[in-house]
């Protein structure tokens, strides 16, 4: 199940990049591949265990929405991966051929689960492309502090001056 | 409002959406936020540049020159000719890979044609179609391709996000240096009247007043006095630099971020506050106010003509040699172009040796350049300042090696050794991503503009990955780096992929630690944050 999501978000990726995800390992040099499996791991959690880790999973979420949200993905596309979620389970359990209604509470539940994630994930999307408007205006800011410095100076000496006369 | 697709329609776009096109058939889409703002038609033409005109990258026509084809195929002719190097990397590409997910821009947009192999593919396909005979005779079998407008438009695409840092020429075994072929192809784009408003405007104000911000002198020189003002703040010390005057031994020249913009302008005084503690010898220049090259994102000509205003004000100043702050790609210009350039040095220069120790830096006789550094590197190792560690102890640092000092000249462990010996608390980042293999900060050569924040944080992601590692394993607060471009790029990378990392110049770290003669109790840092244990 975690391979098949992974396979989604890759999938989301030009076809001659989808390769290099797969097979390079190391965290450092194929950090979108390495933060796709930490977060497919996570998500199994939120699967299969009773009570999910929920900070490992608002961290694992938050760590593949950073890179989503800047990358040239439509929110949708940036966001929707985890939806995948829920036809990756409900495929499985057809091809398993087990008795869907056995399931239908578990599966309610987690359906539940999933939308709660999607939520946090469009949580973070929103903070990150607030956060990289931030970033612009604060560049400014930074790029130009002693020309308004100076020109601020120049100012109080020019009102000084007025309210002298 | 669009509504977001039901789980199995997505899972299905997404599955299937992308067919393998061949690259050669994806065309790129201009999306705000990946391309950088066309230079102004006035600034072009004031710097005499061909066919100055308006055009806007996001729109179908470019409004190229009529005779745009002949111009691009006489240029790339001419190109050929001139630089060796870039003929044979025309020719000896195997096409191996090694370099094909080295580059921190295809990390982290996931866009093949950002592997290097791929980039220099662009302009190769359309060599092998003119200039090779399997490219004659069997075309796009030949991996050849016409050039047309769309092949100029997907030039200007991926030319500007390769930002020069060579850090795909270290693995190739051939040893092809993908950041020439992007300085050509950007220099050929030039001969069409494309270039981007962010380096061009740069360009324009060095060429008139000096430094990339077009500040007058005498504003240049308020702006130092407040920052000379901000150390006695801190210090109790009064320093007053000289400006312009003739007579002294070295002239030092930095970039000018380092005295207009946050948190350069803390390296700045440190620089001072240095200089003043060993009675130094130098003075500053208001002409030659910028160490910074943008000229070197244009074309040979261009940072020709800035980088020879070093050696005209180093002769007019009569100084022996020059000490030069904390850069990037002036080092790069320095220490690759500068002696073939405009060498050799003017008659009153001589092989740089430290006033205060006594050594000959033989590695800068040829460019009578020397970096600081190296320059304090070697007061630290005869023992000549001294230094307190412990009052950046509240600071766990970690060193950003910039590309072009770590993989254009080498400097891997002056800096080091200063910041050891500046701060007690020192990690380095993982292996693979610091010394010659650092990552890039993803806005080295001119694409350190705000418009294309979106695509500069996509080429971050690798640097701010490895930043992120260390600050959550080792609780790291502070990156240091040696690079201008660096201060202004690093806070936004910081801030995004590892929020709570704060960025700062070597000598920022080490005026904090300078312990100087007749200096009051030191309560607070250079940004005037109070020190932790300043209340006892
Ligand atoms: S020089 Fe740097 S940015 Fe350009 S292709 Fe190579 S690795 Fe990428
Ligand atoms: S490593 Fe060198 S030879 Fe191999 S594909 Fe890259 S540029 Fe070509």
């Amino acid at each position: 199940m975690s391979a098949r999501w992974i396979e989604v978000v890759h999938g989301t990726y030009p076809f001659d990049t989808i390769g290099f995800l797969r097979t390079k390992k190391d965290q450092f040099a194929n950090p979108v591949g390495y933060r796709t499996e930490e977060a497919a791991k996570a998500l199994m959690d939120v699967v299969f265990s009773e009570r999910p880790d929920q900070e490992a999973l608002a961290t694992a979420v938050e760590e593949i929405v950073r890179v989503r949200a800047i990358q040239d993905f439509s929110p949708e596309i940036a966001v929707g991966v985890f939806f995948a979620l829920k036809d990756i389970v409900r495929k499985v359990l057809q091809e398993t051929g087990e008795g869907q209604e056995e399931y239908l509470p578990a599966l309610l539940a987690l359906e539940s689960r999933v939308d709660a994630l999607v939520l946090m994930a469009f949580g973070v999307y929103a903070r990150c492309r607030e956060k990289l408007h931030q970033l612009r205006v604060d560049e400014f800011k930074r790029q130009y502090s002693q020309i308004l410095r100076l020109a601020e100076k120049k100012a109080e000496k020019t009102d000084k001056a007025d309210s002298n006369n | 409002m669009s509504k977001l697709p039901n789980a199995q329609t997505l899972a299905k776009s997404i599955n299937y959406a992308f067919p393998s096109a061949s690259w050669m058939d994806v065309k790129p889409v201009f999306n705000p936020g990946s391309f950088c703002y066309p230079a102004k038609e006035e600034t072009m033409a004031g710097l005499g540049m061909p066919h100055p005109h308006t055009w806007n990258p996001a729109e179908e026509d470019w409004n190229l020159p009529e005779n745009w084809e002949e111009i691009m195929y006489n240029t790339l002719v001419d190109k050929l000719e001139k630089f060796r190097s870039f003929k044979v990397f025309m020719d000896i590409c195997v096409r191996c890979g090694a370099c094909a997910d080295k580059c921190h821009f295809f990390l982290g947009t996931g866009d093949p044609k950002n592997m290097p192999v791929l980039r220099a593919e662009l302009i190769r396909s359309v060599y092998r179609r003119d200039f090779t005979t399997a490219g004659k005779l069997l075309g796009k079998l030949a991996g050849a391709r016409k050039l047309d407008k769309n092949v100029i438009k997907e030039w200007f695409y991926y030319f500007y996000q390769c930002t020069e840092c060579r850090r795909c020429s270290l693995y190739c075994p051939y040893g092809i240096d993908t950041a020439e072929i992007t300085m050509v192809a950007r220099a050929m784009l030039h001969e069409v009247g494309l270039g981007t408003h962010w380096i061009m405007d740069p360009v324009s104000n060095c060429n008139r007043t000096g430094n990339h911000l077009g500040i007058q002198p005498h504003a240049f020189k308020e702006i130092v006095e407040f920052l000379c003002e901000d150390i006695e703040t801190v210090t109790g010390i009064k320093i007053n630099p000289p400006f312009n005057e003739k007579g002294h031994e070295i002239l030092f020249i930095t970039p000018s971020g380092d005295v207009f913009a946050d948190p350069g302008i803390y390296t700045f005084m440190g620089y001072l506050m240095l200089f003043h503690e060993l009675g130094l010898d130098y003075t500053l220049s208001t002409y030659a106010s910028e160490g910074g090259n943008f000229g070197s994102f244009v074309s040979a000509n261009m940072m020709k003509k800035l980088n020879a205003k070093m050696y005209a004000e180093a002769e007019r100043l009569g100084v022996k040699w020059i000490l030069g702050g904390e850069c990037g790609h002036m080092w790069r210009v320095i220490t690759q172009y500068m002696e073939t350039m405009n060498g050799p040095t003017p008659s009153n220069m001589s092989v740089p040796k430290s006033p205060i120790t006594g050594t000959v830096f033989h590695n800068a006789a040829a460019t009578k350049m020397v970096h600081i550094t190296e320059f304090t590197a070697d007061l630290i190792k005869h023992n000549k300042i001294t230094l307190d560690p412990s009052r950046n102890d509240h600071r766990i640092v970690t060193f950003h090696d910039s590309c072009n000092p770590a993989r254009g000249m080498g400097l891997l462990d002056e800096p080091r050794y200063v910041l050891k010996a500046a701060c007690n608390n020192f990690v380095e980042m993982p292996e693979n991503t610091i010394r010659e293999q650092t990552f890039c900060c993803g806005g080295g050569s001119g694409l350190n503009t705000e418009e294309i924040m979106e695509l500069r944080m996509r080429g971050a992601l690798p640097r701010g990955n490895a930043l992120r590692y260390v600050q959550e394993r080792h609780g790291v607060n502070t990156m240091a780096c040696i690079c201008a471009i660096d201060r202004a790029t690093l806070p936004p990378l910081a801030d995004y992929w590892a929020p709570g990392v704060t960025v700062t110049g070597t000598h920022e770290l080490v005026a904090n630690a300078l312990v100087m003669k007749g200096e009051i109790k030191r309560t607070m840092d250079l940004r005037q944050d109070d020190l932790p244990d300043a209340e006892e």
